[in-house]
């Protein structure tokens, strides 16, 4: 009887067992076809905005008061820039940026601050209307064309782009509050659609603008492809709204707006 | 029916020792791979598990590459007959905020065999208190909120997809 007994609770356990086996058979089959690592977000700036030609603490604030002094107009050993053309200017002396083209390319323009290089130039200084770039130890004078009189030439912003549809690109930063605190206006007033190219994000489309509203004055149109702000390309929504969050703290944006088979950009200083 | 017993407790005993070795970090992963197809991501967590339940720990959400909450602390129970997610201490950070507020002190999913079509979620925070059913039958979400004073008095836009009871709480309903 108790050999009987015996036998019963080793079958019991021989099942069990292989119960216990069964299960992880099964289990070791499904991990082979499991992914083994985690999916991470992988853009590269999910918080840094990797600003490309912008260094806004480098335009924007002048390291210090003591060091702003007048850039004399016409510095020794100078020589022009023939193959270059200036747009636009910001900032004065050592801080701030300008916006040059080649003149073989001369829609396609740049945005280059203070220490950084184009086509080998390195940017110097910001005069008032005009840039000194160094190459060489030597220094290069760009100005703006004289036929253009350079007739935006004022201490803020003085690009102007030549098919903008308006000449006043001042935001008030008051206007920037009044959608911060009404989000959802924004969304009345435009709408923006993502561009894709296969499952990378290229732009974002605005589909509608509406009539008489704050955003309808700055110089968007209906079809504009945003594809740039402030030197970063648009390729994600966390760009894009990396650049939304931070815009009340900003001095100045820049947009790059392709409309048509143009690229156009539009610079907006807040105020 | 001693038979019929031995089998049944059989069918537990494999059951629940299938839940004990399945490769549940695996499985998260797997997870994340089809919410990464929805551009929802989870980063930066810790997962520990055990035999019958994960813990992940410090997970950022993000939708669409926009950093959307921080969770803290998430337990995830498997026992077959009853699944339960927690969620605590979740920040909404980004353009959330100017929607909801920030501060959600625990999410409970839970689904039952006793109740097999309802998933049932509980939630509460900052916005107040949130009882939300998602039908399977039907599927249909169904949501009441009992709004906090804070959501009453600074997310009254947010408010207008509800629809208010008498009772002074709001329900949303959705076919999915």
């Amino acid at each position: 009887m108790k050999k009987l007994s015996n036998n019963n609770l080793l079958k019991v356990v021989i099942r069990l067992l292989f119960l216990l086996f069964l299960a992880k058979l099964i289990t070791v089959v499904m991990l082979w076809f499991l992914p083994s690592q985690t999916e991470e977000y992988s853009e590269s700036n999910s918080r840094v905005l990797p600003y490309e030609n912008l260094n806004f603490n480098k335009m924007l604030t002048p390291p210090s008061r003591k060091k702003v002094t007048v850039v004399k107009a016409t510095p020794k050993k100078t020589e022009s820039i023939h193959n270059m053309i200036l747009h636009g200017l910001y900032g004065n002396n050592s801080y701030g940026y300008a916006i040059v083209a080649t003149r073989s390319r001369p829609n396609k323009t740049e945005i280059i601050s203070v220490g950084e290089r184009y086509k080998g130039y390195k940017l110097e200084k910001i005069a008032l209307n005009h840039v000194v770039f160094t190459k060489n130890h030597k220094e290069y004078i760009l100005e703006f064309e004289k036929t253009k009189k350079a007739k935006g030439v004022i201490s803020h912003v003085v690009y102007k782009e030549q098919s903008a549809p308006q000449g006043n690109m001042r935001v008030s930063r008051n206007e920037i509050k009044y959608y911060e605190r009404n989000p959802s206006q924004i969304w009345r007033d435009i709408s923006i659609d993502e561009i894709r190219n296969g499952n990378k994000i290229v732009g974002f489309k605005v589909k509608k603008i509406r009539k008489n509203s704050k955003i309808a004055t700055l110089g968007l149109q209906r079809g504009d492809i945003i594809v740039k702000a402030n030197g970063v390309t648009l390729d994600s929504y966390n760009k894009a709204f990396n650049i939304y969050k931070d815009i009340n703290k900003l001095e100045s944006l820049s947009l790059v707006i392709k409309r048509g088979n143009e690229e156009k950009e539009l610079i907006y200083e807040i105020h | 029916m001693v038979k019929i017993m031995k089998f049944l407790a059989y069918t537990l005993f494999f059951i629940l020792a299938l839940i004990a070795f399945l490769p549940k970090e695996n499985l998260f992963f797997l997870l994340e791979k089809e919410l990464a197809k929805q551009e929802v991501f989870i980063s930066n967590e810790v997962i520990a598990t055990a035999p019958f339940s994960m813990q992940i720990e410090d997970a950022f959400v993000s939708y669409k590459g926009i950093e959307a909450a921080k969770i803290e602390k998430t337990e995830l129970l498997f026992l077959l007959f009853y699944n339960e997610i927690v969620l605590n201490n979740i920040e909404l950070v980004s353009l959330v905020r100017n929607y909801w507020p920030s501060k959600v002190e625990s999410v409970v999913i839970h689904y039952s065999v006793v109740n097999p079509l309802k998933i049932k979620t509980e939630a509460k925070g900052e916005f107040g208190e949130i009882e939300a059913q998602y039908l399977l039958s039907e599927s249909k979400v169904r949501v009441v909120l009992k709004p906090s004073k804070l959501l009453l008095s600074r997310y009254r836009r947010t408010l207008r997809y509800f629809k208010k009871l008498q009772t002074g709480e709001y329900i949303y309903e959705k076919a999915l």
